[in-house]
């Protein structure tokens, strides 16, 4: 367990058993020191908690294993693990251009104002069609994905500006950084998370599990592919 | 013989049982690793612990206020 989680647990387990004083014996409170006991055990306390909660839940919300521990976005988690270094999402996985822990926040957050926060009520509208609403048949992204979360890692980077197919045409280079020609167009990127297909894929192993919903973590981690 | 709780006294702990609940269902979130967990800590223990905050606000502000019941001298001394 994380030193922070196991922190706030404790400082939780010593909140209640402040408030059970209170709960038990709220005639303490005609002294002074059962008054700050009091505003202690129930504001300060509490409030913390729920701040510091706040947090370590928003923290894990961008684990990999988080996203992948709902059914529908398993076979998305399992797609990271396709031996194939066409596939988009595998590529990066496995060759360490996205933290491995992190690595649908990484791609699927908008690098933009507030984008995280969206990011969270998206995911509560989730869990609220995982048990209440209809889970469509095939998930698709709200909006084209954006050019500009490549670029946020691509941009400037040799292997990008100098790319032979992205400097084939005159201008073409400026209509990617504009998104005016997506990266996944048809024949260029476009291998992203073929789920349909995966009952025909082969799979890399020896990858640390964060996209295993069992949460073990017994495998090693892949080497960096030349 | 033992004394009965003031009004205040009563709030207290009322407002101490939301803290409480609200803090055991945040314990319990923070220790259950699903999508769901975060829902019980917003739903249910950020909205008790609130509660039970609020409610320990109100009592304080509120001690001062005539009570209605006899035999109850303790609040005078809060």
């Amino acid at each position: 367990m994380l030193a922070p989680t196991a922190m706030l647990i404790t400082i939780i387990v010593v909140a209640v058993a402040l408030v059970s004083v209170m709960i038990i014996k709220p005639s303490i409170t005609v002294t002074r020191g059962g008054k700050i006991l009091a505003f202690v055990s129930i504001f300060i306390f509490p409030a913390f908690s729920e701040t510091m909660g706040f947090n370590e839940h928003m923290e894990r919300s961008k684990k990999t294993e988080f996203c992948t521990s709902c059914h529908v976005m398993q076979d998305y988690g399992k797609s990271l693990l396709i031996d194939d270094p066409s596939h988009i999402p595998a590529a990066h996985f496995q060759n360490n251009r996205v933290p491995r822990d992190q690595a649908c926040y990484t791609c699927h957050t908008d690098y933009t104002m507030f984008s995280g926060a969206k990011a969270k009520l998206r995911g509560l509208n989730h869990v609220y069609a995982q048990y209440f609403g209809q889970i469509p048949d095939k998930i698709e992204l709200y909006k084209p994905y954006n050019n500009r979360e490549c670029l946020h890692c691509h941009g400037g980077a040799r292997n990008f500006e100098e790319g032979a197919t992205h400097t084939l045409e005159e201008g073409r280079l400026e209509l990617i950084k504009s998104n005016q020609l997506s990266c996944m167009s048809t024949g260029c990127h476009d291998a992203c998370h073929t789920v349909k297909d995966l009952g025909s894929k082969t799979f890399r192993t020896g990858i640390p599990a964060t996209v295993d919903s069992t949460g073990s973590e017994s495998a090693q981690p892949a080497k960096e592919e030349k | 013989m033992t004394a009965q709780p003031t009004k205040l006294e009563r709030r207290l702990r009322r407002s101490g049982l939301l803290v409480a609940i609200g803090l055991i269902a945040e314990l319990i979130s923070l220790l259950w690793n699903h999508p769901t967990a975060f829902l019980l800590f917003l739903g249910v223990g950020v909205l008790l612990t609130t509660t039970g905050i609020l409610f320990y606000f109100y009592s304080l502000v509120s001690a001062n206020e005539p009570s209605r019941e006899a035999g109850s001298p303790r609040t005078q001394d809060l």
